[in-house]
């Protein structure tokens, strides 16, 4: 937060540490997940020019940082948004020329800014939650409900045990299995539905972790 | 494995009520009774295995599974 408020405060020694640490590396992750190099550099340029300046009625982005995930996750979760955007984009633009730099700029800045006015709402966070209940549905129908007698209703495994009348290592692995299922499941779901965006299963889950820290 | 399936289900337990099934809804009575019955450990498997699926489409009776099956004092 200190490094945040820095940059707020128009410290450039603080912005340098920002660009060269957390906006930078940014571009290699943007460039694994699908970008195309033109497009990485836009979106960390975008991100630079939001995160410190404010445009229009709005703050800086950084103000919207709450601190409750590290900055490198929130960063990387909102250039992720920006990317997906960017991707669903691409697919109806095909035929179009390439658009000037400064464009490219803007809409992005124009994207994060619809983001943070209503997460929820987003292409990302549909997207998340297309491919979580595409895995959740593959599940067979008991792994499913133990799952969300663990997870949802905070049941310990050795009730599962008590209920279904096994062992712990057997409730313990139908759980593994349930948790294969819903990981292979709704990585497939993400990929069917954008091709073009690569996330690894701790990709995902690292998204999904900061954005229900930072953004509900 | 648990901490990942955590964050999943939380994330989705913010956005997918239809999903979590925390509505304790009542179920109809000849459900309501297996589900006391699989609270019990009085289920056969296969008894066990239809309940399940029956449970798959109507998540919001899992709720009520829950409330029954949740061991006193918790």
């Amino acid at each position: 937060m200190k490094l945040v408020q820095s940059c707020l405060e128009g410290d450039c020694v603080a912005l340098e540490k920002l660009k060269a640490d957390y906006l930078d590396p940014l571009r290699g992750v943007l460039i694994n997940r699908g970008a195309y190099v033109t497009e990485a550099d836009d979106m960390v340029r975008g991100l630079l020019a939001d995160c410190i300046m404010g445009r229009n009625d709005r703050g800086p982005l950084l103000e919207r940082y709450n601190g409750r995930s590290s900055l490198r996750s929130w960063l990387t979760t909102v250039a992720t948004h920006a990317l997906v955007d960017q991707l669903r984009r691409r697919k109806f633009r095909k035929d179009l020329v390439p658009r000037s730099e400064e464009e490219g700029v803007e809409e992005i800045l124009e994207v994060l800014t619809a983001f943070f006015d209503n997460p929820a709402e987003s292409d990302l966070t549909r997207l998340l939650l297309t491919g979580l209940k595409a895995g959740f549905d593959a599940c067979p129908a008991e792994e499913l409900l133990m799952v969300r007698l663990v997870f949802f209703h905070r049941f310990a495994q050795r009730d599962l045990c008590r209920l279904w009348g096994w062992t712990e290592p057997r409730v313990s692995r139908h759980l593994q299995s349930a948790y294969e299922t819903i990981r292979d499941h709704t990585l497939a779901c993400i990929k069917q539905a954008d091709p073009a965006l690569n996330l690894s299963l701790e990709d995902f889950v690292e998204l999904c972790r900061t954005h229900e820290l930072e953004f509900l | 494995m648990n901490e990942q399936l955590k964050i999943l289900a939380g994330f989705l337990e913010k956005y997918s009520e239809d999903v979590v099934g925390h509505s304790a809804e009542e179920p109809p009575t000849e459900i309501a009774g297996r589900i006391r019955a699989f609270a019990d450990g009085r289920l056969d498997e296969a008894a066990r295995v239809k309940l399940s699926e029956e449970l798959k489409q109507n998540p919001h009776w899992i709720g009520h599974l829950a409330e029954v099956a949740r061991p006193r004092g918790r």
